[in-house]
């Protein structure tokens, strides 16, 4: 029996729930957005059969609701019930039904999804009913969201009370009479439900905002949607909204500490070449990688994940167990889905986002000034950087500028703050025809350098269409466009790290290595050079300028065909899409005025004298092409209580893509950069292509009885061009079951402050494909010709060519089994919402390479195999509440996860000592020597018997591990420790007050370390002043921490890789805080804006951790990295 | 009903099924693709030239001047008491500080590196066969490449046998289930193959190339000269303990074979014998072209200051990376024959024999007063560079306070005047700290600011002079003096300097000094002061300086001798260790010592 408001608009007895199972238009209007959804056209797909002889229009209702989802509304007051109709539907439409039941009634009706809204004009009403008493509502008002679209179907009822009523689709409401002392609830599917205390109050408006966790809430998941409410797997999903808090330039920033499990590490934030690091439940891989999968709109493998615009995401959903086995062989690493917005009922609404940021490093080591660095190496004694007491007193003093000087670099480098800035517009609206979202957007960013050139801008546009073709048939068209524009100076270079692999760190390298006893300017200002180089002049672009522009074009369409006439919920969706990236670079480089300065002449002489020779130039020239073409046969349909969601799809997808590279150098002028203005002597090219494929078919199996009993099947099987054809073949099952325990009477009739209670269990098998193509064919590359080998009497290159490693004809996925359970519930209305999981992974096959047993006198280059095994395992909970208390809203949650992961098997050297093998130890462990301290005393030192040789007092004292009486290799112990995080947490906070909203985020991870030895690389480099301040010195041997001065390239003595270097990366960061005004609607609505929302935020304001002088997320063994960035934000979002 | 219905839908669902997916059924070739960036391994044995893209490859083995290679090549300088490495690159204060080993086995650690090409080597030798000639032509080419190949290969395994004695011998590919499990051989089995494989290939190559685009390519001479070598090495007290004279006497015959297949000759200008890319001393090289080259050699080796001396722009670029220390200088002979010696003050006054202020003759060169070979190989304070430019290693003090060793904390400097390319001038950076630096391959009118790309200097791997060297040697200790005399006069010929004679262990000191002059910081001395067993007493040393200090009034210099760097030569350092990385793999006999 489901629900029907009464006479007075009470609620009958059984509805408790109604609230809970209602369905509106907002949730049309999310599962719109889906081109794989269903809900949207349930009322279109229901065909309903219905037999009744003399019922009222209650019982034909009743029967309707007992057939289908479909709830009936209507106010009793006005609805005559006594007319008997008879009816004899077969396989028609709810539409045609009430078409035929209401002819020549003045009953007029609305659709929202399965919620049927009857109208009776009051003053035409007859029958039995009571009659309408014109008379004065004691309250009334309007329903919004926050946008300011009203919302039709809202429930507002008198808290205690069974008296309620529904909004028109005005949003409007009103309540004839009302009780002294009442408090309203408002609620609507998927929007938080508010309380508000009548009192004195004629009218209330009310807006209502999205209900990010509400359990009716649909979210994304592989190939469709789901009820948050009848979800079997583990999905985080958090809403682009919430994204769009976070003042960042690439989207997984955005995502750091929203979603439990979802580990983000900023490694590098250069502008436009940021490299964000996501694991999804921690590491499981050491060889293959461990990114996960990322789907936009649908499509995988699409490039620009981060270049994404937050304004223009309706939600981001993550996979992270069986829910991701339907995306099979590449799965196995989590998978990220992405949706973008799409347009919705209603008139056009145009949308300005601004934001202007100010943006700054998180953390830069200071540097030693140029006395302390000439103090540091004249105790070092290295051999030509040794000063007299009276030089360092010269370079203290500074009066000196060419010859002692003494100054910050990172006043000459870093400016205070960097301007960054985005401007989104954006149109969204439609009819039941058409439905469109169109966006744009600008984004700039500077550098943190100085009257640097650097910088990035990035536009685009975006635009999604859904239409309806003819009843059964409807498309959806998806384009967007984007450019990105990377602009470098030479000398910015990337660098490759294996943990993180290519950053930018050029200049702050540069920076952090500046031997600060040369000037960067002379007294009169002329550049100076040191290395030959000029820092300053090379960050403004004097040493030529590198520009990567990349275009990215991502189309696709869908076309969804239901099949009524074959049979009810029967569908064929297919979708084609095509994207096309376009990288060119332009790289010239040129020389530029340096002086040399001849102290005993006092002459400055400039040293670019050549200009020509050295001006060159590189054109790169990159296309690529991917294809995704897919085909879905679909069932959805509810039988009474049994409900199906069933699919079988196959989908292909091909990529081509080709580079072209062309050089010359000694270019007459630096006007034109552009090869034929180059010497066609020195000319050079290359070029290669790569294709790819992938084909797949798979299908879920969906069913459920009354929402209560839950299971999902998925089967993938998967063929990648990566394996030979005997192993291409995959299959990748997934099975999760659920339970609403919160359905059940025992629960439900006993324990009446639970609103939801839900366990649910999941296994799955992926894969993972994530190694180099075609290693099962023996091959040949051809070396370029920079890298060949040259004959002749006058040299010329020769071709030369190598086989590219030892082939493996097995070579074939890895297998990630994953078992997953969680318990998830509400309790009291949302004052408690909790999630909590347990997952384990077993990672088989895992690809790697022998390079331990297999010998090198062996030669080979060796191929990937299967051999590896790891398990990963965790525990995620998640906390929330929510609450209203008078005008202020909020809501606090709290996630946090614990993953740990080891190695079961690899491929370990048999010689090596078990306390160094990998096994049982996390993947990512370091091997490091074991410290104690430094010596800090003479008679520490002669006290300690085993010493490197060469030690001497101040330097690292290492522990003889295996008591063998040398310190050396095998000394070297394994530690369960890496960079990536053993716990990571988020601490989320939003209040709403009067138009007001702030939102705090704090995050952090812990037990995590990173390896910072600066020391490495000093020699005739500066240093970070936190060495030089607690170096070892005769004066300080007590209190000392770091060991005394050393030139490194001559004793690599205390650079030894050891833990006296590994530090915790804990840290607790105030990762966003956000504080917004809406402007009050009547103010603005003068102006013709429906909203008007102005907001200061913030991101990486506040940071606790150990490490101090670096940001903690630093994994350059050097400490040299683009840190990330903290920003000051204002911004401004209009809707007109 | 309700039932029937549902069996009815399923079955049109599964109709509708098989309908969709035919539509994709004719996608096979979706799936069938082949990488386009690569060639299959089956062409590349079925086509000749690809065939000889794979030898060009291999001969990648072979040193050459620039970067990864030049540890191979005069940088195996800094390993022995010639030089050091201003850098330490190639963790030569591992060395030098004694504690090389298995863990730590330094930048002259070359098993990785050799097993890695001649993996190349046998799978060429294992697939070549499966390639049929279509004619006479096309087999000449084959037979060639193989012998190309063996030659090669005899390379990696004379190189390994000489750093760490017996070796594992490889001569067929793994496949990636073998078993892996090889022990070491003897030195002798080592040199056997390394032997068999040069007949081999001196049966199959050529006098020499038609063609001169094909100069550098190992040829019929080549692999005999790398022969003479191998039993040269073989048959010294270092692998030949028991002084076995037949050894010698097949040392003598393999460096006799060359000499008489009348090919090579010595070349009349010792300098520019090493700058030019082809001429008849060079029995095997690696060029390099303008273009293409690392150019970094050239950049690296330069003395700061000099790169640009053609525009009197002298505060630009050079690294002076490799330099040279006193004890190779000293053995420099005066060009009247006698010893220079630091005790004669008329030596001590003026120790390069170029006279005041640097007097030069009508060819830019200095006033002759030592070895040639001197000029040629070294660059000193005072050497011309590039004409009219000369190096200036002296500093000028203006007190007298100065310290002259900067080990001392008491180091204390007042100066404030240098000489150009002077370690202590605030604008240097890459000076030669030791007062000289490398010069042999180096080309003097290589210009840092003009040059994008250096010039073509090559690297000579075998030159005659060796090979008259090696037959002096080999005649000599198989107990014929006469022809050693007579032949190590020859080498001093070509350079004017007066010829030897001497007998018994004098005359072996005579021989093994020439050969130390004549090829000196070309690598050879690292393999010599080993095989003949010196080292540990002429490597225990500390590497020796110089500081000129010039007299600010007067313009005279002071020589002052200075310990550079402390050094400690254990005698385990006669053979390299087994590298660690290897034995965690698999357990095989280090070398003693270690």
């Amino acid at each position: 029996m489901k629900n029907l408001l009464n006479a007075a608009g009470r609620l009958l007895p059984c509805n408790k729930k109604l609230f809970l199972t209602m369905r509106f238009s907002l949730l049309l209007l999310i599962c719109s957005i889906l081109t794989a959804n269903a809900a949207s056209v349930y009322s279109q797909n229901a065909k309903l059969s219905l037999k009744l002889d003399d019922a009222t229009l209650s019982e034909v209702f009743d029967a309707v609701e007992e057939q289908s989802e479909f709830v009936f509304f209507y106010n009793r007051d006005y609805f005559n019930d006594s007319r008997l109709v008879s009816v004899n539907f077969e396989d028609k439409q709810i539409s045609e039904i009430l078409n035929e039941l209401f002819t020549g009634e003045p009953v007029t009706y609305e659709i929202y999804d399965r919620n049927i809204l009857l109208k009776i004009p009051p003053s035409i009403s007859t029958g039995s009913g009571k009659k309408y008493m014109q008379q004065e509502p004691a309250v009334s008002g309007v329903v919004t969201d926050v946008t300011g679209q009203p919302i039709p179907g809202a429930t507002i009822v008198v808290k205690g009370t069974l008296q309620g009523t529904v909004t028109d689709t005005e949003g409007r409401f009103a309540f004839a009479e009302m009780p002294a002392g009442a408090v309203l609830v408002f609620s609507f599917v998927g929007m938080q439900t508010q309380e508000v205390p009548v009192g004195a109050q004629k009218r209330i408006d009310i807006v209502l905002s999205e209900d990010v966790i509400g359990i009716d809430a649909v979210i994304a998941i592989g190939y469709g949607t789901q009820k948050k409410a009848t979800l079997t797997g583990s999905v985080a999903a958090v809403q682009g909204e919430d994204l769009a808090r976070t003042p960042a330039s690439t989207l997984s920033s955005t995502m750091i500490g929203r979603m439990p499990g979802v580990i983000v590490n900023t490694r590098s934030a250069s502008p436009g070449e940021e490299n964000l690091q996501i694991n999804i439940r921690g590491k499981s891989s050491w060889q293959s990688g461990n990114n996960p999968l990322i789907i936009i709109d649908g499509i995988a493998n699409r490039s620009g994940f981060e270049r994404l615009n937050p304004n223009d995401i309706e939600s981001i959903s993550v996979l992270k167990d069986a829910s991701a086995a339907i995306y099979g062989s590449r799965a196995a690493n989590g998978v990220i889905l992405v949706t973008t917005k799409r347009g919705r009922d209603g008139k056009p609404t145009l949308e300005y986002t601004g934001d202007f940021g100010l943006t700054q490093p998180t953390r830069v080591p200071e540097m030693a000034r140029s006395w302390q660095f000439a103090q540091y190496y004249t105790e070092a004694q290295r051999s030509g950087f040794i000063y007299s007491a009276e030089e360092i007193e010269k370079f203290r003093q500074g009066a000196d500028p060419n010859l002692y000087p003494n100054y910050n670099i990172e006043d000459y480098i870093l400016q205070k703050v960097a301007p960054q800035s985005s401007h989104t517009f954006s149109i969204r609206g439609g009819n039941n025809i058409v439905k469109y979202y169109i966006s744009s957007r600008y984004l700039y960013q500077d550098s943190y350098f100085k009257e640097g050139i650097d910088d990035y801008n990035s536009y685009n546009v975006r635009s999604n269409l859904d239409a309806v073709i003819t009843e059964n048939l409807k498309l959806s068209v998806n384009l967007s466009a984007r450019r990105d524009d990377v602009t470098r100076a030479i000398g910015s270079n990337s660098v490759y790290n294996v943990n993180v692999g290519y950053t930018n760190i050029g200049f702050f390298e540069w920076m952090l290595g500046n031997r600060p006893t040369e000037p960067i300017f002379y007294a009169n200002g002329l550049p100076a050079p040191i290395y030959n180089v000029n820092l300053v002049e090379m960050i403004r672009g004097k040493a030529g300028q590198k520009d990567d522009r990349t275009g990215t074009v991502n189309s696709q369409a869908t076309a969804r065909w239901d099949m009524p006439f074959i049979t009810q919920g029967l569908f064929l969706e297919g979708t084609a899409a095509y994207d096309f990236v376009n990288v060119r670079t332009k790289e010239f480089a040129k020389s530029y005025d340096m002086y040399a300065w001849d102290n005993s002449t006092g002459e400055y002489v400039n040293l670019n004298v050549n200009p020509v020779m050295s001006r060159s130039l590189n054109d790169y020239f990159y296309n690529s092409y991917s294809t995704t073409l897919s085909a879905k046969l679909g069932y959805e349909r509810s039988f009474s209580r049994h409900n199906i969601n069933t699919f079988v799809a196959y989908e292909q997808y091909s990529i081509l893509y080709e580079w072209i590279n062309a050089t010359r150098n000694t270019f007459l002028s630096d006007q034109i950069p552009y090869q034929f203005a180059g010497d066609a002597n020195t000319q050079q090219n290359e070029g290669s292509g790569y294709e790819f494929a992938y084909r797949n078919i798979f299908g879920r199996f969906g069913y459920n009885y009354a929402e209560k009993y839950l299971i999902d099947f998925t089967l993938r099987r998967d063929e990648s061009l990566k394996f030979p054809p005997e192993k291409r073949a995959g299959l990748f099952p997934g099975i999760s079951i659920g339970w609403r325990l919160s359905e059940e009477p025992f629960i439900k009739d006993r324990f009446t402050n639970v609103d939801f209670l839900k366990a649910r269990a999941s296994f799955g098998q992926m894969g993972s494909d994530n190694v180099g193509d075609y290693q099962y064919l023996s091959s040949a590359s051809l070396w370029s010709t920079f890298d060949s080998y040259v004959f002749g009497s006058d040299p010329s290159v020769v071709c030369t060519l190598y086989f590219t490693g030892t082939p493996n004809p097995n070579i074939t996925w890895e297998v990630a089994n994953t078992w997953n359970i969680g318990l998830e519930g509400t309790l009291w209305k949302g004052l408690l919402g909790f999630e909590a999981e347990y997952f384990l992974s077993r990672r088989s096959n895992i690809l790697a390479t022998r390079n331990a047993s297999v010998p090198t006198y062996a030669g080979m280059t060796l191929p990937d195999e299967n051999i590896g095994k790891a398990q990963n395992q965790g525990v995620e909970l998640m906390l929330s509440h929510r609450n209203s208390v008078s005008n202020l809203r909020y809501n606090l949650s709290g996630n946090i996860a614990f993953t740990s992961n080891k190695i079961i098997y690899m491929d370990e050297s048999p010689n090596v000592p078990d306390y160094q093998k990998r096994e049982g130890y996390p993947i990512d462990s370091w091997l490091l020597y074991q410290t104690d301290g430094i010596f800090n005393t003479q008679e520490e030192f002669d006290a300690t018997p085993v010493k490197r040789p060469g030690a001497r007092v101040g330097d690292i004292k290492y522990i003889d591990v295996n008591k063998d009486g040398a310190i050396d290799d095998n000394d070297k112990i394994r530690l369960y420790h890496s960079c990536i995080p053993k716990i990571i947490f988020g601490l989320n906070s939003d209040f709403e007050f009067r138009g007001f909203e702030l939102s705090i985020l704090f995050q952090g991870q812990a037990g995590a370390k990173t390896y910072v030895n600066p020391n490495e690389r000093n020699g005739d480099i500066n240093l970070p002043l936190w060495i030089y301040d607690n170096r070892w010195t005769p004066e300080t041997a007590e209190s000392a921490t770091i060991p005394r001065p050393f030139y490194h390239r001559a004793e690599s003595y205390n650079t030894l890789k050891s833990d006296f270097w590994l530090r915790d990366a804990s840290f607790l960061r105030l990762k966003n805080l956000q504080l917004g005004y809406n402007l009050p609607v009547d103010l603005i609505s003068v102006v013709g804006l429906k909203g008007a929302r102005f907001y200061v935020s913030g991101s990486n304001l506040l940071l606790i951790d150990k490490i101090k002088h670096y940001d903690p997320e630093v994994v350059n063994d050097l400490g040299v990295y683009y840190p990330a960035t903290r920003i000051y934000n204002f911004g401004v979002n209009l809707t007109f | 009903m309700q039932n029937f219905k549902t069996m009815r839908n399923i079955y049109k669902i599964l109709v509708a099924v098989i309908l969709s997916f035919s539509l994709f059924a004719c996608s096979d070739e979706l799936l069938d693709k082949q990488p386009l960036d690569k060639f299959s391994e089956a062409s590349v044995w079925q086509d000749l030239n690809l065939a000889e893209a794979y030898v060009n490859n291999q001969y990648k083995v072979l040193p050459k001047l620039g970067w990864y290679e030049w540890i191979r090549a005069y940088q195996l300088s800094c390993f022995t008491d010639e030089a050091t490495h201003k850098y330490g690159y190639h963790s030569i204060y591992d060395y030098w500080g004694g504690i090389m080993g298995p863990s730590i086995p330094t930048g002259i650690d070359v098993w990785r590196y050799h097993y890695g090409f001649i993996k190349g080597c046998n799978e060429f030798l294992q697939k070549i066969d499966t390639y049929i000639p279509e004619d006479d032509e096309e087999e000449a080419i084959k037979d060639r490449l193989t012998g190309e190949i063996y030659a090669l290969r005899a390379w990696s395994y004379m190189d390994l046998a000489a750093r760490y004695g017996g070796v594992v011998l490889i001569t067929e590919p793994f496949g990636l289930n073998d078993d892996f499990l090889r022990t070491r051989s003897t030195f002798d089995q080592t040199v056997e193959l390394v032997i068999s494989d040069l007949d081999n290939a001196i049966q199959r190559l050529p006098l020499s190339y038609p063609d001169d685009s094909n100069w550098g390519r190992i040829t019929k001479g080549a692999a005999m000269a790398m022969k003479s070598r191998m039993l040269l090495y073989a048959a010294s007290p270092l692998f030949n303990p028991t002084n076995d004279i037949t050894k010698w006497e097949q040392a003598a015959a393999a460096a006799k074979a060359v000499i008489d297949l009348d090919l090579y000759e010595m070349e009349g200008d010792f300098k520019q014998m090493f700058l030019t890319n082809k001429n008849r001393e060079i029995i095997l090289s690696r060029g390099n072209d303008a273009v293409n080259n690392d150019g970094y050699f050239d950049y690296f080796e330069v003395a700061e200051g000099l790169g640009g001396g053609i525009d009197g722009n002298d505060y630009n670029g050079g690294w002076s990376s490799t330099m040279v220390g006193q004890a190779l200088v000293d053995d420099f002979e005066w060009d009247d024959g006698t010893m220079f010696d630091w005790e004669n003050p008329a030596h001590a006054a003026d120790p390069y024999g170029i006279g005041e202020n640097g007097q030069v003759d009508g060819n830019g060169d200095p006033l002759r007063k030592r070895d040639p070979r001197f000029y040629a190989s070294i660059t000193f304070d005072g050497s011309p560079w590039i004409s009219d430019s000369l190096v200036q290693f002296w500093i000028c003090e203006e007190s007298n306070n100065y310290n002259l060793n900067p080990f001392n904390p008491s180091f204390t400097l007042s100066y404030t005047v240098y000489g150009r390319n002077s370690i202590g001038n605030p604008k240097r950076w890459g000076v030669a700290e030791t007062g000289y630096s490398y010069r042999k391959s180096m080309d003097p009118y290589y210009n840092i600011d003009k040059e994008q790309f250096p010039r073509s200097t090559p690297w000579i791997i075998i030159r005659y002079a060796e090979i008259l060297l090696n037959y002096a040697e080999a005649s000599f200790e198989a107990g014929d003096p006469d022809v050693a005399i007579h032949w190590i006069n020859q080498v001093r010929a070509r350079v004017d300097m007066p010829p030897i004679s001497g007998s018994g262990d004098e005359l072996r000191e005579i021989i093994r000094h020439e050969r130390r002059v004549e090829l000196c910081l070309e690598g050879h001395h690292f393999y010599d002061a080993r095989r003949w067993m010196i080292a540990h007493e002429t490597f225990n040393k500390p590497l020796v300086g110089v500081r000129i200090v010039k007299d600010k009034f007067s313009d005279t210099k002071v020589y002052n001798l200075f310990e550079y760097e402390q050094r400690s030569w254990p005698e385990k350092y006669y053979l390299q260790p087994i590298p660690q990385y290897e034995l965690e793999k698999v357990t095989l006999q280090q070398n003693p010592g270690y």
